[in-house]
């Protein structure tokens, strides 16, 4: 099973990751840290903001090469919290980063998840247009992100064992006033505590399965889903065995504490002295979006319009909902699994392929949403398995977003989430007051690339309508459904073995409410950011 | 009529020191109810674009040029036939700002041979060749009337309880009572043109005919045999060498391109927002040498012949050479925004056939990059090539802009399989078409 799986991208490098200067983040999801709340704070002040940053990073963030309580190795050193922070570009700007350094980040980081210019007198959003973020999902309605006068400068990720100990990092970290006096909280992003056991998101269904395991951060051996290290951490070899476009600061000093950055035939260029610097190594970008999940329209659809195989409706409403999503509740995959009862250990919900167990999508189908979003050795415009498998590996994230909201039901029981939504009366989402935040995810990616990974998956495998043939569908859980600018996508269709089942006017079951790309800096980076800002005033 | 696709391109050098007017004049033919090329039976894809004064030895020596590009059905007379007669004013008021055209005395004649006198041969592939304006149409509509009907007849009956054979026949009885639906009771046939397409007779009937004639001169020592087996073999011969050379030279290395602005990334991205299909038109200025220059063009036109690149996101694709065979044009429309579909360039095997084309371009990694060691070594110089030639049409007309060239196709199979005489297996595949 999966021998071919990315072999092909992965190459001996001889570096060996720097895990003193990388975010933990990047390294674990921070699994046993149960509780988390997101700060996305605005810096009014650059000069004191600085001082603040500075006393973090001495002090309390936390980087990859750190243990925790809950880690397999008990040690009385293991940390019980985690804290990381991650800048948008206007947040490099208000902190005074040199304007020539930040315009070396990507162009999609540069501008922002929701971008938007006049040209003609029209009103050009490319990023919303590509990544669907139109109707419900208008970033004009978001709750956070696309302020233009209190934008977001920056997040402060805070992670703790339990509510208590949160509360307590928190007013060490936060909550005094004269610390942290150069800057506002802009959105107070709480996380959701999980009882013990359960990691569902709202839906009910197991998430995040299917995690791409880093070249060098692993003891297990490298095996077949092993991905090249710079596909999640800017400095290192990518999926092209090269390096992803990393910002960059050139300078006389070769004192500073930063590597040098990979040579190029342009580099040739540099004035004599000046040396070319890496700004991004040992750092990523971080893609957050909030999503609001509509979970009682969600189980009310499955109820009230599934045609799919069951004893009762309650069963054919699980089955409409797993064909969907690609998975059952449980996380066994369908197309392993014919019913969610295959007892799969939790380290193998994630060994398939399509092409040899499920080529027709008759278990899977092919719109479903995991199919989509790693299409893995049945990529639609990929000629055979090996290739496609190829195409799937270039677009990988690592994902570490967490839910918020009180679930529909704390134990996350589907049956008593179904039958809470159908006495449930779901109210359209036509205004902002109807969707004032209830329950949904964090989803929080990390990639080395925001166009080739996060925009390419959202825009070409998500939001495609002819994605494998098929017609007037994007993935049914989180793309978004017909606008005016938009060919109609209201279907979703399950393949069958003599003829498809249609199901038409299927609503949308997310709602994005805020966003922004962040970048995460390496320590060092950090640390160069911090304190060469506000050098030119 | 064969429905056999092909591209005409006209370029033509603009004399008029009236860019704006000329923009504004192709914008127009772009806006909606002006749009004559929806009614021409012939067009498939038009494409206006300015190309700008361009550096090949000296600066700007490759002068600002008009091009106007058409993917088109059947027999080019017929197809300038048709827009001449359909679209004559809008055609008319974008070339009167080119070199040649105001001597003309304003007949359809006229302007038809002004086109044709500034046409360039290029490399063109489609990839849904043979299938007819109406037919990408009324196909859509077919499979629209089909689901439909499935359904209709799930909510009666449990299909799964039926054999495939009675399903179809059941499809088939329906279409046949909808009478706007005649003529899919006949499976489309191709013409004889289409079954000896020049490509196919190239790739299979050549080399087997040279094989017949080498048999038959060993067993009879025949000299008119002798000859005939020579004499392809030495085209084959030549094929090979020119486009080996093509590589050799193509090893030049030349700057990589400047890095693209991101303000101009940004004005790119905006014209590539089209829900479903998009265009792109790029243009680069051929790395120097006469040689190149002539050996370029000449391989253009071998490789129309001898290959078809498979990218599996175009509906049609071009590359020519223009301004006397200085610059290289590429054409392409395709599902996607451009950098997704560039980035399929990428991916696969995709990039040793394509790339091909592309080495001799300035900007671009050199021919051993690009081909032997697959662009994918460098990709984002790659990239920064491509966004550096690329241009935003100022007009742009596609055939039902919310099909993808799979469902294109697979509307065709679908239309093939209709009444078509098949065993278990093949119906239940035709009937997962659906």
């Amino acid at each position: 099973m999966n021998t071919v799986f990315f072999k092909k991208n992965i190459k001996d490098e001889p570096t060996e990751t720097e895990k003193g200067d990388i975010q933990g983040l990047l390294a674990r999801g921070y699994k046993p840290l149960n509780a988390a709340v997101y700060l996305f704070l605005h810096i009014k002040d650059a000069p004191k903001a600085r001082a603040y940053l500075s006393w973090l990073v001495k002090h309390h963030v936390t980087t990859a090469d750190q243990r925790f309580d809950g880690d397999n190795n008990e040690s009385l050193n293991n940390k019980h919290f985690a804290v990381n922070i991650a800048f948008t570009s206007c947040g490099l700007k208000a902190i005074e980063l040199s304007p020539k350094i930040i315009s070396t980040f990507s162009r999609e980081f540069t501008e922002g998840i929701c971008y938007e210019y006049k040209k003609n007198g029209k009103t050009i959003r490319e990023r919303s247009t590509l990544l669907g973020d139109v109707s419900a999902s208008d970033p004009d309605l978001w709750h956070w992100g696309n302020s233009k006068e209190k934008p977001i400068h920056c997040v402060l990720m805070l992670f703790a064992l339990c509510n208590n100990c949160l509360a307590d990092l928190r007013k060490n970290i936060w909550d005094s006033k004269e610390l942290r006096s150069g800057l506002d909280l802009s959105y107070d992003g709480d996380t959701y505590l999980y009882k013990s056991g359960i990691e569902k998101e709202h839906f009910g269904f197991n998430d995040g399965i299917g995690q791409p395991i880093i070249k060098g951060f692993s003891k297990a051996k490298e095996s077949d889903t092993t991905v090249n290290t710079g596909e999640f951490i800017l400095g290192y070899h990518n999926a092209y065995n090269n390096h992803s476009p990393s910002p960059f600061v050139i300078t006389e000093s070769p004192n500073i504490d930063l590597p040098n950055f990979p040579v190029s035939p342009k580099d040739s260029n540099l004035q004599n002295k000046k040396i070319k610097k890496d700004l991004g190594k040992n750092g990523t970008y971080l893609v957050i979006r909030q999503m609001e999940q509509h979970v009682e329209k969600f189980w009310k659809y499955m109820y009230d319009k599934s045609r799919e195989k069951g004893n009762t409706q309650m069963e054919k409403a699980v089955s409409l909902a797993a064909k969907m999503t690609g998975r059952w509740p449980n996380g066994e995959s369908l197309t392993v699994s014919l019913d969610g009862s295959a007892d799969i250990p939790a380290d193998e919900l994630d060994s398939f392929l399509y092409t040899d167990q499920d080529s027709h999508g008759l278990r899977c189908p092919f719109g479903a949403h995991i199919r989509r979003t790693n299409p893995r050795d049945q990529v639609h415009t990929g000629r055979n398995k090996e290739e496609s498998l190829e195409m799937s590996g270039r677009h990988r994230m690592l994902r570490r977003g967490r839910i918020y909201g009180e679930p529909l039901d704390e134990d996350f029981n589907i049956e008593r989430m179904i039958c809470k939504s159908m006495r449930a009366e779901i109210k359209e989402l036509s205004d902002r007051q109807q969707t004032q935040k209830v329950r949904g995810l964090y989803f929080i990616c990390l990639v080395s690339d925001i166009q080739r990974q996060f925009e390419f998956v959202q825009n070409v495998w998500v939001n495609t309508v002819g994605f494998a043939d098929l017609c007037k569908q994007v993935d049914p859980i989180i793309g978004p459904r017909s606008e005016n600018a938009m060919s109609e996508c209201h279907e979703f269709t399950t393949q069958q073995h003599h003829v498809r089942k249609r199901y038409k006017d299927v609503p949308e079951f997310t709602t994005v409410i805020g966003g922004a790309y962040f970048f995460m800096p390496g320590i060092k980076a950090l640390k160069y950011i911090i304190n060469h800002s506000g050098c030119s005033k | 009529m064969h429905n056999t696709h092909a591209g005409l391109t006209v370029a033509v050098e603009i004399v008029v020191n009236d860019k704006e007017a000329l923009r504004t004049a192709l914008r127009n033919l772009s806006s909606s109810g002006n749009n004559r090329f929806s009614d021409s039976k012939t067009t498939l894809i038009a494409t206006g674009v300015i190309l700008p004064a361009q550096k090949y030895k000296t600066e700007n020596d490759l002068p600002e040029t008009l091009v106007f590009s058409t993917t088109y059905c059947g027999p080019v007379k017929e197809h300038l036939d048709d827009i001449t007669t359909n679209c004559k004013a809008e055609l008319e008021s974008i070339f009167k700002y080119c070199k040649g055209f105001n001597s003309l005395k304003g007949s359809s004649a006229d302007l038809k041979k002004f086109m044709l006198d500034n046409s360039h041969k290029s490399t063109h592939t489609s990839r849904f060749n043979y299938i007819s304006k109406e037919d990408v149409t009324r196909e859509k509509e077919l499979r629209i009337e089909i689901e439909d009907y499935l359904d209709q007849l799930q909510t009666k009956f449990n299909l799964d309880n039926m054999s495939p054979f009675d399903i179809q026949k059941l499809i088939q009885r329906h279409i046949k009572t909808r009478g706007i639906y005649n003529w899919a009771l006949k499976k489309p046939c191709k013409k004889l043109i289409e079954i000896f397409d020049s490509r196919k007779v190239l790739i299979t009937l050549l080399p087997t005919a040279l094989f017949l004639v080498f048999l038959l001169f060993k067993f009879s020592n025949c000299p008119i045999c002798l000859l005939l087996t020579v004499v392809p073999a030495v085209i084959l011969l030549v094929i090979l060498l020119t486009i080996l050379l093509l590589l050799y030279i193509g090893r030049k290395k030349t700057e990589p391109a400047d890095m693209v602005s991101k303000y101009r990334l940004r004005t790119l991205a905006a014209s590539q927002l089209h829900p479903v299909v998009n265009e792109m038109t790029a243009t680069n200025a051929l790395k120097n040498g006469k040689l190149r220059r002539h050996f370029y063009a000449v391989a253009l036109r071998i490789i129309n012949f001898i290959y078809s690149p498979q990218i599996p996101t175009v509906r049609a694709i071009r590359w020519l050479v223009i301004n006397n065979k200085k610059r290289l044009v590429f054409i392409s429309n395709y599902s996607n925004t451009t950098d997704f579909y560039v980035r399929d360039f990428l991916n696969g095997n995709t990039p040793i056939g394509v790339n091909f084309m592309f080495t001799n371009g300035k900007g671009f990694p050199d021919a051993k990059a690009l081909v032997l060691n697959g662009i994918i070594q460098k990709p984002e110089e790659y990239m920064n090539a491509v966004h550096s030639g690329q241009m935003v049409a100022d007009f742009w007309y596609i055939h039902e802009p919310d099909l993808t060239i799979d469902i294109i196709n697979k509307n065709r199979r679908i239309r093939k399989g209709l009444f078509k005489k098949m065993n278990q297996e093949e119906t239940i595949q035709w009937l997962r078409l659906f």
